[in-house]
């Protein structure tokens, strides 16, 4: 669950995303955000509810404009919906993220959706249609979206197994916008402005990120995230030598093979000087 | 003293992490023998090469030693970086006029960089101060890119120092040492020349700039005599290979590349349909159809550039017209049970894609497999998962347990610590199941099921000894195509059915069957001669679907050469551990026990390769594969019990029953 924050997140465009996501909300119509993990979607979803919040006709005692789900393999739902707990003496339902964000207009972001269980997606399909209804069989309430609710899912195609996939019926149901890591140049732009190391170990640190990601195949499908060369930043500005930060932050981070390991380094070496 | 071998896997990353394409790492010599003379040393296709030294020793410190190593790679990737490969010698041509005053050289069949030094009247002086300016110009490109590269090459410094030495009265020689010496950074080295040469070490300057320095240079020099042949190619031609040679390989790369890229284009095209099921005339429909036109173009386009590909490759001798497309390489280790000890990265083994262009009889598979697809199918859907189940006592749940939330009030009531699980949840009872089906294609699999019955051919027998099945050169005939296997018998159409036969047909079944439960399955055969070959076949991978390509890949299955089984289970086991799934099974179909040329020290005896074996599929178990082993051959419980636990190995007497056979075991182990 995200509060307003006073600060805007940053979040560097790197394309139309923003234009595009703007004209999806204006029309309440649902989005998919398709990427790699660690490519900038949660801090792009982030700083559009706080745009949104700010720029348009959010409702002016919204508490709580984003409601984040990080999705995980057990996830069901009841979990999104709600759930009866134990009191002292009855039983109380408790809502669910998904249902707080219904009630209330907010943003509910699912992410990485594929990974939920399937019933989850009973509970889309209504939600992304027309009718935007959230039905909650436990209580017997049929629950008319917020007018200003707005479902936002995420999913990384190329992420574990080859099983786990978007069925084509819920696919269908979304305006995708595609994520990729940022070119170097955008890379570093970001590195710099999170983390405030001086531009030349920013470009670097992007081009290692670069590199790294080519060896994908290779154990860590994902690559290295953004995040990742932000930390190696991050301690590199707090002090520590560059070469060490980057072992620290990147490279047992990613690996525990030695093989990729003393590539990893040698790339390291290689951009680094 | 560093091997290459030692050393090969982190070039390998280190060269896809620089580049981002795949990389196989060779040894300088393999690029100059003809395949003919050294089949072991076969540059890879579907990736690119990098051509390094076998072993380096000049450091006393391996640490060093490495380092060089990935100096050397990155010095090649850099030729590919900066651009020395795409020289174009009729730009060259255009814009200097040296080149353009002279007649064309006429030779097609050589690489631009060879055909410009046919404009020198001294080819050897060219080459040699092109070769020096260019990796020059190189090196400074990369030193700029990536700073750290500047350390490698100081670390590589003394090594470029030792061979500065040299003492030579040649005139030409020594001012090409001076020169190399200067622009190297070498202590004690200056050259006349050098004013001729810095405009091509600029930050800007391209491989025709290096043309242009080696002009220059080449005006000065040619005054001078020749050269003697002492310092002939550079000062590290013994650690390094010819830039011509190189952009060969690398022509021959980018065409395999666009090969490659129009072959997953037709891949990716509508088929006509399936006719598994459905009958074979239904196929040919719609001819004029857009989807028709456009695969016959990208059809053709396809054979034009394998055809090219051929002559180039057959020109530069660097590979035998097999059919097959590698897709990588990888080594494994090895188990010595003799000395009780790893030998680490022994065996090389290829993975390479099999394809309809074999020209298996697809149509033949699928009559013969039809009549059992439905009474297969219908066992195998009896298996499929059955839904949900309630799981009771569970921290979350979508509804509380009655009988769990009462135990906690009594629990509480009575001043107990509770138990708070007090939810239950339905769980999908999935299959979540990864299948290889390892098919042996040794030569074996190619003898007559009637002689495979009868014991005549046993592998034991004396008389097989003799006469080895599996060992490539027991038959001139077959040694003269030996990927090109013809049916054994009197002709095509009333032929004896052979052991691969029924191979292709129990595995076609089960593939069927294992689409109609959905589980994910791999199809490999496998096969080889010698530790540095041992091949995978790929007739379908996890992420395909069972189509009419991969039936015909299937049908192509076609009995080899040796049996190394070893490095093929552990290249199953790598495979099935990256899919991720909660059950990896892999089912070895075989014929015989395991053997090959160098398994093992003593070639009559088969007892390292069973060592071997039962070690691989050891490992396989540790790493949560479940393995079985099916065999044909009637005497296999004398070595299988000494490879497999006893529940892990069926021995069918009669071949014919070998489909039925595989679905009960898949069913066994998956479900049992």
């Amino acid at each position: 669950m995200s509060a307003v924050t006073d600060t805007e997140p940053f979040y560097l465009p790197l394309g139309d995303e923003v234009e595009v996501f703007t004209a999806a909300y204006e029309s309440r119509l649902p989005v998919l955000l398709k990427g790699p993990t660690g490519c900038g979607k949660t801090r792009f979803i982030e700083h559009m509810a706080w745009k949104l919040l700010q720029e348009l006709q959010a409702p002016a005692n919204t508490v709580e404009n984003l409601v984040t789900v990080s999705c995980h393999e057990d996830l069901t739902a009841t979990d999104l919906v709600g759930r009866y707990l134990l009191d002292h003496d009855s039983t109380v339902w408790q809502d669910g993220p998904l249902t707080r964000a219904v009630r209330s207009g907010a943003i509910c972001y699912l992410d990485e959706i594929v990974e939920a269980r399937k019933d989850t997606t009973v509970l889309i399909h209504s939600l992304t249609d027309h009718r935007r209804l959230l039905p909650i069989d436990k209580t017997g309430e049929i629950l008319q979206a917020h007018e200003s609710f707005l479902l936002v899912i995420s999913y990384n195609p190329g992420y574990q197994s080859i099983l786990k996939d978007l069925k084509p019926s819920t696919r269908q149901r979304f305006v995708s916008l595609v994520f990729d890591y940022p070119t170097p140049e955008q890379e570093a732009t970001i590195i710099e402005r999170e983390c405030g190391v001086d531009s030349s170990n920013a470009q670097r640190l992007a081009t290692l990120g670069q590199k790294v990601r080519n060896l994908r195949d290779h154990g860590f499908e994902e690559g290295v995230s953004t995040r990742l060369l932000i930390y190696a930043g991050e301690l590199i500005q707090n002090g520590i030598p560059e070469r060490t930060a980057i072992d620290n932050a990147i490279v047992h981070s990613l690996t525990d093979d030695s093989e990729i390991r003393e590539a990893l380094t040698s790339i390291a070496d290689i951009v680094f000087p | 003293m560093t091997r290459v071998v030692e050393v090969e896997t982190v070039l390998r990353l280190f060269a896809e992490g620089i580049t981002g394409h795949p990389f196989q790492i060779h040894e300088v010599e393999a690029i100059t023998e003809p395949f003919a003379h050294n089949p072991n040393r076969i540059p890879l296709k579907s990736s690119f090469n990098l051509y390094l030294p076998e072993d380096f020793s000049f450091f006393s410190s391996e640490t060093f030693n490495r380092r060089a190593y990935l100096y050397l790679a990155l010095q090649q990737l850099g030729y590919r970086e900066f651009s020395t490969f795409t020289f174009d010698v009729q730009q060259a041509r255009a814009t200097i006029s040296f080149l353009g005053d002279r007649p064309t050289p006429v030779s097609h069949l050589e690489s631009d960089l060879e055909l410009f030094y046919q404009h020198f009247d001294n080819q050897d002086l060219a080459r040699t101060l092109f070769h020096l300016i260019e990796s020059e110009r190189v090196t400074r490109h990369l030193i700029r890119k990536y700073e750290g590269a500047q350390a490698y090459r100081r670390d590589f410094q003394p090594f470029v120092n030792s061979l500065h030495a040299i003492d030579t009265a040649n005139l030409v020689d020594r001012e090409i040492v001076q020169l190399s010496g200067h622009i190297r950074d070498v202590p004690g080295h200056t050259s006349t020349l050098k004013g001729l040469i810095d405009f091509a070490l600029t930050h800007d300057a391209d491989v025709y700039d290096s043309a242009e320095a080696t002009i220059s240079c080449y005006q000065v020099l040619e005054e001078l005599g020749t050269v003697s042949g002492e310092f002939a190619l550079d000062s590290t031609s013994d650690i390094q290979i010819s830039l011509d040679s190189l952009q060969r390989q690398a022509r021959v790369e980018e065409w395999e590349r666009e090969l490659s890229k129009l072959e997953l284009e037709f891949e990716g095209m509508p088929l006509p349909i399936d006719e598994l099921e459905g009958s074979e005339s239904d196929v040919v429909g719609s001819a004029s159809s857009v989807e028709e036109v456009q695969r016959d173009h990208i059809q053709k386009q396809k054979e034009q550039l394998s055809r090219r590909l051929q002559i180039e490759k057959s020109s530069i001798g660097l590979s035998p017209s097999r059919k097959e497309e590698v897709i990588a390489s990888f080594r494994y280790d090895e188990w010595d049970y003799l000395n009780n000890k790893w030998l680490r990265n022994w065996c090389l083994l290829h993975e390479y894609s099999m394809n309809e262009e074999l020209g298996g009889d697809s149509a033949s598979l699928k009559r013969a497999v039809r009549p059992h697809v439905q009474s297969v199918r219908k066992l195998f859907e009896q298996i499929r998962p059955a839904g949900l189940k309630r799981v009771r006592r569970q921290i979350e749940g979508d509804e509380l347990d009655i009988s769990a939330t009462v135990d906690l009030r009594v629990d509480c009531r009575s001043q107990v610590s509770p138990d708070e699980r007090v939810y239950s949840r339905r769980d999908r009872i999935h299959r979540d199941v990864a299948t290889v089906v390892l098919v042996d294609l040794s030569a074996s699999t190619d003898s007559p099921i009637e002689d495979h019955s009868n014991g005549t051919n046993h592998p034991e027998d004396q008389s097989f000894r003799d006469q080895d099945l599996r060992d490539p050169y027991f038959d001139d005939e077959r040694l003269n195509s030996p990927f090109d296997s013809k049916p054994f018998g009197p002709d095509q159409d009333n032929r004896v059915r052979r052991v691969i036969d029924i191979q292709r047909e129990a595995v076609l079944l089960l593939a069927t069957s294992l689409d109609s439960i959905q589980d994910m399955y791999a199809i490999y055969g496998f096969s080889g001669y010698g530790k540095e070959n041992v091949e995978v076949f790929v007739a379908k991978e996890f992420d395909q679907t069972l189509s009419e390509h991969r039936i015909a890949a299937i049908a192509a299955m076609e009995p080899k050469r040796s049996t190394r089984m070893g490095p093929s289970i552990r290249h199953s086991t790598r495979k099935l551990l990256a899919t991720g799934s909660a059950m990896k099974v892999l089912l070895i179909v075989s014929d015989g026990f395991p053997q090959d040329c160098d398994y093992g020290p003593d070639r009559t005896s088969h007892e390292y390769g069973v060592q071997d074996t039962a070690m691989a599929l050891r490992e396989a178990d540790r790493k949560g594969v479940k393995n079985f082993c099916v065999t044909v051959d009637r005497a296999g419980h004398d070595y299988l019990r000494r490879m497999y636990r006893r529940d892990r190995y069926l021995v069918i007497d009669e071949l014919e029953s070998l489909p039925i056979a595989l679905n009960d075991v898949y069913s066994y182990l998956t479900v049992g």
